[in-house]
């Protein structure tokens, strides 16, 4: 792809990617759906309180939602998981870090309709592989490192970021053992980085 | 017959020396004769049938939508023996056939069989000793005239009222709708995704099979996995969403090493565990994302295979000359591209599994001589030429299936018709078939403007015997049949199939097979 190829698919990636936020107020939290009213939100950093994110109470007259089906994990829509990604990071959609992702927005699960391409929000192990592919560099990028430097040796901070909650006993343990074998900091902070932003409680629903 | 000589290795060491020659001989570049031959001098002659059971099959499974038609490919002999005296033409219940009699031609097969074609499948005269067709199969039953996602023949049992054991079949599509698809339940698996799950415990580096949504608007198909995890096979809904999942370069893996990639799976089944519970999901959907981190394991890591797609310029003379463009709403991909990439991901090794999925726009009331003519030479000469490139590669013909499908109805020979009566057309291609033109289509009756036809199933030996409803399923054959044939060409173990209730108990057509 040329170099105004690429500029112009980050150009309309970001300007069709402002549209929504996945984010459900200032906390960088993932978002329960696709409310336009918080796209304000994108890019802002959240806090480090450990509190769930506030939620609307259901009004007891309104019809129940759409029911996802238990049998199957379903992901974020791609648009939601990279409104999440930039509220983690703290980043604009349209920073070079998103590069990646964006370039492998459809096999990552993104739509257009008018190509007839429909969201496809399965979390199989080809879009794992290609989920994995598409955030090594923002776990690369300098701006990120910046943001979370101590993430080598405590991945609490990014994880209360990601899933808006802190992180249990069990997670702390499995984010510590992604680390096994690597034999510097910049391979454990990758390891780690790369664990906590492919886990279920970031990019499913 | 003399001693085998694997007798004369090492009890402790002959698994993996069978092993290694299952590779070995397993490679395309192999003759099938001389690898039995071999397998027989090693293993003696009756365990190389064994042997020949666990090397890999290819598969294409072609689904062709909107209630596609045949007629210019292959003729009914009843109406191939009557055509002189019938009513042609585009409209109503006149014969849609655009041939005078004189043009339709004989040819017998090896097998004591026959065929009639048109000067439109002339093309595939080479192959028709291993292509068998037969189109007297279960009607589709979608509610509008018979447009269905699923079909018996590729799903036996589906229904409409989930039965016991049943789940939904839709699920793995993307954008998936009702109109023109309906909401089936089942517990057969389909084809291609059965035997993506069988070649990839068989070799659990291959690529994932793939299925190609190429279908120019929202009627599509289901592929469904039933219980079996890891099985679905990846949807592709662009040509670019095609290249990107078979790039011509790998230039970085997503995890450097094995043994990173095995920890890393290993950390998020543990950092996930909890929240399955958390999002209030079952133990199935653990289960499945369980299999998948593990074969995802295999993916963060992997020796890659490497397969260039797009084709260069002698490639897109061979597969797209004399084949018509994709008819529909929204273009997406040509038959003559599907059935190119196909043969490039099965030849490279790259996956053992695809289907195509294409269409022609559903066309009604009327159909002139230009539909029946690029359906003729939409289907016949991308197989004609698919076959042609697969019997150049040695011993690979002999291990590949490739099944046809006429995915939701076929039609009467009337022009004015609809996929729920008539025809449901199956074909069946491959070194294992034995090809001949099955049951038969014959005018029962003139109306003035056209005909009524009258329909024979074959019966156990293949004859156009048996009475089958032009309208109804009585006398035609039951989906499961079908199923059954395609997974015997397949070389699926028939003890793998007894877990399916709506196949049990019913027999492959074995007229198909050679």
């Amino acid at each position: 792809m040329t170099n105004c190829a690429r500029l112009f698919t980050l150009i309309t990636a970001a300007t069709l990617g402002g549209c929504y936020s996945g984010v459900t107020g200032d906390r960088g939290g993932p978002a329960a759906n696709d409310d336009d009213d918080a796209a304000e939100s994108v890019g802002e950093a959240g806090d480090d309180s450990s509190q769930d994110p506030p939620r609307l109470p259901i009004p007891e007259d309104e019809p129940p939602g759409f029911e996802v089906p238990a049998s199957e994990v379903e992901l974020l829509p791609f648009h939601v998981r990279m409104q999440n990604l930039a509220a983690v990071t703290g980043q604009k959609l349209d920073h070079a870090m998103f590069l990646e992702l964006w370039e492998r927005r459809y096999a990552l699960g993104d739509h257009d309709y008018s190509q007839l391409v429909a969201p496809d929000l399965k979390w199989s192990p080809e879009r794992m592989e290609g989920w994995v592919r598409g955030i090594k560099p923002v776990c690369d990028d300098p701006a990120f490192q910046a943001k979370y430097p101590d993430l080598a040796t405590d991945p609490s901070k990014l994880i209360r970021e990601a899933f808006a909650r802190d992180a249990n006993a069990e997670e702390i343990a499995a984010y510590t053992e992604v680390t096994v074998g690597q034999l510097d900091g910049a391979g454990r902070y990758r390891m780690v980085c790369l664990a906590v932003l492919t886990s279920l409680d970031f990019v499913a629903r | 017959m003399g001693k085998p000589r694997i007798e004369s290795i090492n009890p402790s060491r002959r698994r993996a020396f069978m092993q290694m020659c299952a590779a070995v001989l397993a490679a395309p570049a192999v003759p099938a004769a001389f690898r039995f031959a071999t397998n027989s001098e090693l293993f003696g002659e009756a365990h190389a049938f064994g042997v020949e059971a666990t090397l890999p099959t290819y598969f294409i499974e072609m689904n062709l939508r909107d209630q596609w038609d045949f007629g210019h490919v292959f003729v009914p002999p009843g109406i191939a023996q009557s055509a002189a005296s019938l009513t042609r033409g585009p409209g109503g219940d006149a014969l849609s056939l655009f041939f005078t009699a004189d043009q339709i031609t004989s040819h017998a097969t090896t097998h004591g069989t026959n065929f009639y074609l048109t000067p439109d499948s002339q093309v595939l005269i080479p192959h028709l000793d291993n292509i068998a067709v037969v189109e007297t199969n279960q009607l589709c039953e979608g509610v509008i005239h018979g447009h269905e996602s699923c079909n018996p023949m590729r799903s036996p049992g589906r229904s409409r009222n989930q039965g016991a054991g049943q789940q939904p079949t839709w699920l793995g599509e993307p954008g998936y709708s009702e109109q023109g698809n309906d909401f089936w339940y089942s517990s057969t698996p389909t084809p291609a995704t059965i035997h993506n799950y069988y070649q990839k415990q068989m070799s659990p580096d291959l690529a994932n099979g793939v299925t190609m949504k190429f279908i120019s608007r929202f009627h599509t198909i289901s592929h469904f996995a039933g219980d079996l995890l890891n099985a679905e096979l990846q949807r592709i809904q662009s040509v670019q969403g095609l290249f990107d999942a078979f790039p011509t370069t790998i230039e970085d893996l997503a995890i450097p090493t094995p043994e990173e990639s095995a920890v890393f799976a290993a950390a998020l089944k543990k950092a996930d565990a909890g929240f399955f519970a958390r999002r209030g999901y079952n133990q199935d959907a653990r289960n499945k994302h369980e299999a998948h981190l593990a074969a995802a394991q295999g993916k963060w890591y992997h020796e890659p295979k490497i397969v260039n797609l797009p084709f260069d310029e002698p490639e897109t003379a061979y597969w797209q000359t004399g084949v018509p463009d994709q008819v529909g709403d929204n273009k997406k991909a040509n038959i003559w591209e599907q059935a190119g990439w196909a043969y490039k991901l099965l030849s490279n090794e790259v996956t053992r599994t695809v289907s195509m999925e294409f269409d022609y726009l559903d066309v009604h009331d009327t159909r002139d001589e230009s539909v029946m003519k690029t359906m003729a030479a939409q289907s016949a000469i991308p197989l004609a030429r698919l076959i042609e490139s697969i019997k150049a590669i040695p011993g690979m013909w002999e291990r590949t299936v490739i099944a046809i499908y006429s995915a939701d109805g076929g039609r009467s020979p009337s022009a004015n018709s609809y996929g729920n009566g008539g025809k449901s057309s199956f074909v069946l291609c491959g070194g294992m078939v034995r090809g001949g033109y099955f049951g038969d289509v014959r005018p029962s009756g003139n109306t003035g403007s056209g005909h009524t036809w009258e329909y024979l199933s074959p019966d156990a030996s293949g004859a156009p015997v048996v009475p089958a409803g032009g309208g109804d399923n009585s006398g035609r054959l039951n989906g499961a049949q079908t199923w059954r044939t395609v997974m015997r060409a397949l070389q699926i173990p028939d003890e793998a199939l007894a877990a399916y209730p709506d196949v049990v108990g019913h027999q492959p057509l074995d007229f198909m097979l050679a």
